[in-house]
């Protein structure tokens, strides 16, 4: 019998003594930590500070197109998108069409790519980076609300809240610079599809990259 | 190198990755893995087919990735320069490892791999020069908390000679690189069953731990784990999809599992897609799931015991008590006996009917387990309402058959022989729920076993479930151990009616997890009408009609949660706020607004009477957005907007036309005017 059937034989016991009503709970408890959603559904709230200290929520943003971006400096994959320019050049093309464009860092203190509000603020200069705002989520928990799993992991939300893109940023799952040559970038082409008003052709890829460093 | 240098290496090299702001990625400190060539031959001959291994020497703590790396990283590349007419195979990838890196499944290896790639020698090769084989290495090596791209450049020079010969070093560790590949097996038959939980089943009987390694990344998702069980006639895993859930096409990829003497092997397969095989499925793996004949005794005594246990669950002691204290009431000593032995078949009927049904689902290819029967929300709400019932009975809101007398034979209509089979057919019921969490572990190591096993371990469970009442049935002795009758026996019976209430409400919050608070609703509901139905039935056959009415009523209008039938109300709301409002009618879209709130019964009617699935069609028809503004809690902006609207509450039905003016809505809807609203005003 292995350690976690005795557990819940002896959780199940004692919820069955106290008055049956909890055992229950024996079969329902558990589940990743991480969740995942569903493309189309709507997007998980959140309510996280961003580099500047104030407090950002999906709501403000409602009526808009959200780009979400995880992101760890110190990750290769996110390297070869900023020491490009690959990453900025599409942060101000979203910007400039009126979408909102979200950092989120999820890298737990002591972790890599884990940054405190200066510290994100000055990661943005130095990269020459141009998102709306840097969300600093060092517990984890809007990452794990999202199912964020590597950086980059690309989300795009619509004005209506729900999800119409989640993945990768493109299809070429290297961290090689000169991989850049020649990808298709699915979040350019999600927000052409956006702006245009069509369903999104390419609406969920497989992330690609370093895992999200939770703590 | 040492092994405490290379760790203090490492160490430095993941501390200067921190301390580097790595604008470059050439930044990062000395490399991870060591790159290195080898021939299986010492000197080659024109023409021959020879074998070149990369060989990766990684750093503790370090791993690099197989063809597919799971969820994060990327497998090694090699880009060849050869001498003209050589000619270099594709990797031949070894079977990796699961690695668990920051909670995310890795697919690569450790510590050393050799990666073999085969290697053809120019026929018209010129003897007594060398053939230089040089590769660009790129490779990514990642450790719990970081990922780092390495590149280098190895070679290699093999003389060219009119008879080639093996390396003595390089030969035999090649030969048993290539010998340890995993190995396509065409003679195991493997399905991929497609759907929210695809199913890989495969016909490999005594296998156990399976774990399937995929080709494509995009079919699995790697922060789920796999969930295998097995069957008389292999095994069977539940793969968590990908963003191209796998089931249309063939899935190919290495399964790992352990054979009967406990060796693992790794096997290349091919599922094809179609159903899923028989006799592949059960319950979860136990550590050590085949049985010997001790661990089946052991298996047998476990159950017996665990039957004996059930009868002071909460669930089943007050059903048994009341047929315990039968006897207080005076049953004679031959009728005792004849109840009894259908007590005891009444027990042992249902432990094999359930252990049947069982195996039939599994043979079906459902993945169950103990317990699978309260997944369905109809029989949770079923077996709620029966504790709520037998409690009722219990407290002396009702009693079928009349006096207190026949309190033993009052929970089965018909009373006598019939009535005690019954009567232990219901204690089998009602132990389900509280066998399911306390019995799982015992219960799972059997399924696993074939069908004559699982009859036989439920048979010792049934057994041990009779015994105790079917013995103060045959022992007169034990019989005076029950105190005289009195008025005792009535409280006993309102007590012992609390339990079966605490069972039910359990019931009621496994719903709510199912089904959410529609079904719990809907359960509540028909509770309240059953209860009616019970309470006036005793008055007169008036009385009795109405109750049955109203319970008739009742479960037809709120059935549909709890056996799953969702009114295909495709009616997709978003939240309400003014802003949204102006937003869509500026985009010259219909707007429908529904102010409700979860308490508000008024509300909730409307939505179920007028929301109906051709409403839905009319909503999408006509592009008319629906708002919902949801009052459940303490919400300033709507009870703002309820007043404005001349409103102290909901419901409230807005609809704003795509031109025109709002239109107040009456407060109780219908489809017809909804879709005359809809349909009639868009036009």
């Amino acid at each position: 019998m292995t350690g976690a059937t005795k557990r819940n034989l002896v959780l199940g016991i004692g919820a069955v003594l106290v008055a049956g009503a909890l055992g229950a709970a024996v079969l329902f408890n558990g589940g990743p930590a991480l969740a995942s959603i569903e493309t189309g559904a709507q997007a998980p709230a959140f309510s996280v500070r961003d580099a500047n200290g104030a407090t950002r929520t999906l709501e403000e943003f409602r009526g808009r197109t959200v780009v979400l971006e995880w992101t760890n400096y110190g990750c290769p994959y996110v390297r070869k998108h900023y020491d490009s320019g690959n990453m900025q050049a599409l942060q101000r093309e979203a910007t400039a069409d009126g979408a909102v464009w979200l950092q989120v860092i999820s890298s737990a203190p002591g972790e890599q790519g884990h940054l405190d509000g200066p510290g994100a603020l000055a990661r943005v200069q130095t990269d020459n980076a141009a998102p709306t705002a840097t969300l600093l989520d060092p517990t984890g928990v809007m990452g794990r609300a999202y199912g964020a799993r590597n950086t980059p992991h690309m989300f795009i939300i619509g004005g209506d809240g729900r999800v119409l893109y989640q993945g990768a940023i493109d299809d070429r799952p290297s961290a090689r610079p000169s991989s850049l040559e020649g990808a298709h970038n699915y979040v350019r082409a999600a927000l052409a599809d956006i702006e245009a008003g069509r369903p999104v052709q390419i609406a969920e890829t497989t992330p690609y990259g370093c895992s999200v460093k939770y703590g | 190198m040492r092994p405490g240098m290379r760790t203090l290496i490492s160490l430095m090299a993941v501390m200067f990755a921190a301390l580097v702001a790595p604008a470059d990625a050439q930044l990062f400190g000395p490399r991870r893995v060591e790159v290195s060539l080898h021939a299986s031959r010492a000197a080659i001959a024109p023409g021959e087919t020879f074998t070149v291994v990369l060989r990766q020497r990684i750093a503790e703590h370090w791993h690099t990735y197989w063809r597919n790396p799971g969820a994060a990283g990327e497998p090694a590349e090699l880009t060849w320069s050869l001498p003209p007419g050589f000619a270099a195979g594709q990797i031949q990838w070894p079977a990796p490892r699961a690695i668990l890196a920051a909670g995310l499944v890795n697919y690569g290896y450790e510590n050393e791999v050799l990666l073999p790639v085969e290697m053809r020698v120019s026929p018209s090769a010129q003897h007594g020069a060398s053939a230089q084989f040089t590769a660009d290495v790129y490779l990514v090596v990642c450790s719990e908390d970081t990922c780092i791209p390495e590149e280098s450049t190895v070679s290699l020079s093999i003389p060219i000679v009119a008879q080639g010969r093996d390396d003595p070093e390089w030969a035999p560790r090649i030969a048993a690189a290539l010998a340890a590949l995993p190995r396509r097996d065409e003679s195991v038959t493997a399905r991929i069953t497609g759907g929210p939980a695809p199913v890989l089943s495969v016909a490999l009987p005594g296998a156990r731990d399976p774990y399937f390694f995929a080709f494509e990344r995009d079919a699995l998702d790697y922060d789920e784990d796999q969930r295998a069980s097995s069957g008389a006639e292999g095994f069977s895993i539940v793969l968590p999809p990908g963003v191209e859930p796998p089931g249309q096409a063939p899935l190919s990829g290495l399964l790992a599992y352990t054979d009967a003497d406990g060796a693992r092997h790794v096997l290349e397969i091919s599922a094809t897609p179609g159903p899923v095989l028989p006799n592949t499925s059960g319950v979860e793996y136990a550590e050590g799931a085949s049985l010997d004949a001790a661990s089946m005794v052991a298996a047998v005594v476990l159950a017996f015991l665990g039957g004996l246990i059930l009868n002071i669950m909460p669930c089943v002691l007050p059903v048994l008590s009341v047929k315990a204290l039968a006897f207080a009431g005076g049953a004679q000593a031959g009728e005792a006996r004849k109840h009894g032995v259908f007590y005891f078949a009444g027990v042992m009927a249902t432990f094999l009917a359930l252990a049947g049904l069982l195996i039939a689902l599994r043979g079906a290819g459902e993945a169950v387990g103990w317990g699978f029967q309260l997944q369905a929300p109809g029989v949770t709400a079923a077996l709620a309402l029966l504790f709520f019932v037998v409690g009722l009975n219990l407290a002396g809101v009702f009693h079928i058959g009349g006096s207190a007398q026949n309190a033993g034979a009052s929970l089965t209509a018909s009373g006598g022989a019939a009535g005690a089979f019954f009567t232990g057919a219901l204690a089998v019921v009602a132990a389900t729920p509280c066998t399911a969490p306390f019995m799982a572990g015992a219960i799972g190591v059997a399924i696993t076993q074939s069908t004559a096993t699982t009859l036989l371990i439920f048979a010792a469970l049934g057994l041990g479930f009779a015994l105790p009442l079917t013995a103060l049935h045959f022992v007169p002795g034990l019989q005076r151990l029950i105190p005289k009758p009195g008025a005792w026996m009535e409280r006993a019976r309102n007590v012992l009616a609390f339990p079966m209430f605490a069972a039910a409400v359990w019931l009621a919050w496994v719903l709510a997890e199912q089904t959410g608070p529609r079904g719990v609703l809907a359960l509540l509901a028909i509770a309240a009408a059953l209860a009616f139905a019970l309470f006036v039935a005793r008055w007169s056959r008036i009385w009795l009609a109405a109750g049955a009415l109203v319970f008739a009523l009742t479960g037809a209008a709120f059935w549909r949660p709890l056996l799953g039938v969702e009114a295909q109300a495709a009616l997709i709301a978003e939240p309400w706020s003014e802003a949204r409002v102006t937003q869509l009618r500026n985009e010259g879209r219909g707007v429908f607004v529904n102010f409700t709130a979860a308490w508000c019964v008024t509300c909730k009617v409307n939505e179920a009477a007028a929301f109906t699935p051709r409403v839905a069609a009319a909503f999408a028809e006509e592009n008319v957005a629906y708002l919902v503004a949801d009052w459940t809690n303490r919400d300033d902006a709507i009870a703002a907007a309820l007043t404005q609207h001349g409103r102290a509450g909901v419901p409230l039905y807005l609809f704003y036309p795509p031109d025109g003016e709002p239109q107040v809505l009456p407060q109780l809807l219908s489809e017809g005017l909804m879709l005359e609203t809809i349909e009639g005003d868009a036009e």
